[in-house]
């Protein structure tokens, strides 16, 4: 999003983005907890399962639309609910 | 037969100051015309040095000259010179409305932000911002107010204001 005015960023090519593992939808509210922050182009997405270790890193090009999963543990399941990014 | 030192270049003799300690350089300095016409005629050693006295780290991120990097480096130092923590410079009172639902606030590229929730929810549904370098120029502060579309249910949110005006939410 603009942060000042609240519409869709203007350099965004796509102002939502799905995070998918495996061809399905991430569940984010299965979700323990989900940090993301921004780093350039790039925005990092950690999504964690209730454990200690992030069950999910996503590398996401805010401005391409690219997700880039860089990190999955094989220890959790989900799917179903939609869990998209706002831009 | 090894070059001597002092028969380096002096692009080579910059790049090898530019590795030492604040005290090294210093001492270079001492120890000859050349080297001290070389350590105060290189801008870029200029600029390593004043960084390394103030305690400033710079990664030297493409973008920006040498000369541009001191003459921010400049403004840096000019205005903590001129800091007075005991003058109140502006008063940012939040409004009731806006902080009995408050959740977190923090600052992001001179904004002042506030990021609101439901009652009986931790979850954010907007956020409030007041721009700081515009309340200081004008003397008042003045609240902005974005909300999200109610239907979104956000789980987690970050900020990058100073660089793309961002905002980005978890949804």
């Amino acid at each position: 999003m603009d942060f000042k005015k609240g519409s869709d960023h203007p350099l965004a090519a796509n102002p939502n983005i799905q995070l998918q593992s495996g061809g399905k939808v991430i569940n984010i509210n299965d979700a323990y907890v989900a940090q993301m922050e921004v780093a350039g182009d790039n925005i990092v997405v950690m999504i964690t399962q209730a454990r200690a270790l992030p069950d999910y890193i996503f590398l996401v090009g805010w401005k391409s639309g690219e997700v880039s999963l860089v990190r999955f543990s094989f220890l959790c399941v989900t799917h179903d609910l939609t869990c998209n990014l706002r831009f | 037969m090894a070059p001597h030192f002092l028969n380096l270049s002096t692009e080579l003799l910059i790049q090898i100051f530019s590795y030492g300690s604040l005290r090294d350089i210093g001492a270079c300095a001492r120890t000859s015309r050349r080297l001290h016409d070389i350590i105060s005629g290189s801008l870029y050693l200029r600029y390593l040095i004043r960084t390394k006295t103030t305690g400033v780290c710079d990664p030297f991120l493409p973008g920006l000259s040498i000369h541009e990097r001191l003459s921010v480096l400049e403004r840096w130092e000019l205005a903590w010179h001129d800091l007075d923590l005991r003058k109140s410079t502006l008063q940012c009172v939040v409004p009731r409305d806006i902080s009995v639902s408050v959740l977190r606030y923090e600052i992001h590229g001179g904004c002042f932000i506030g990021t609101r929730r439901l009652p009986a929810d931790d979850r954010p549904l907007g956020y409030n911002y007041v721009d700081l370098h515009d309340a200081v120029k004008h003397g008042y502060v003045s609240w902005n107010n974005v909300d999200l579309h109610q239907s979104l249910s956000v789980f987690s949110y970050c900020f990058n204001v100073e660089e793309y005006n961002l905002a980005v939410m978890l949804v």
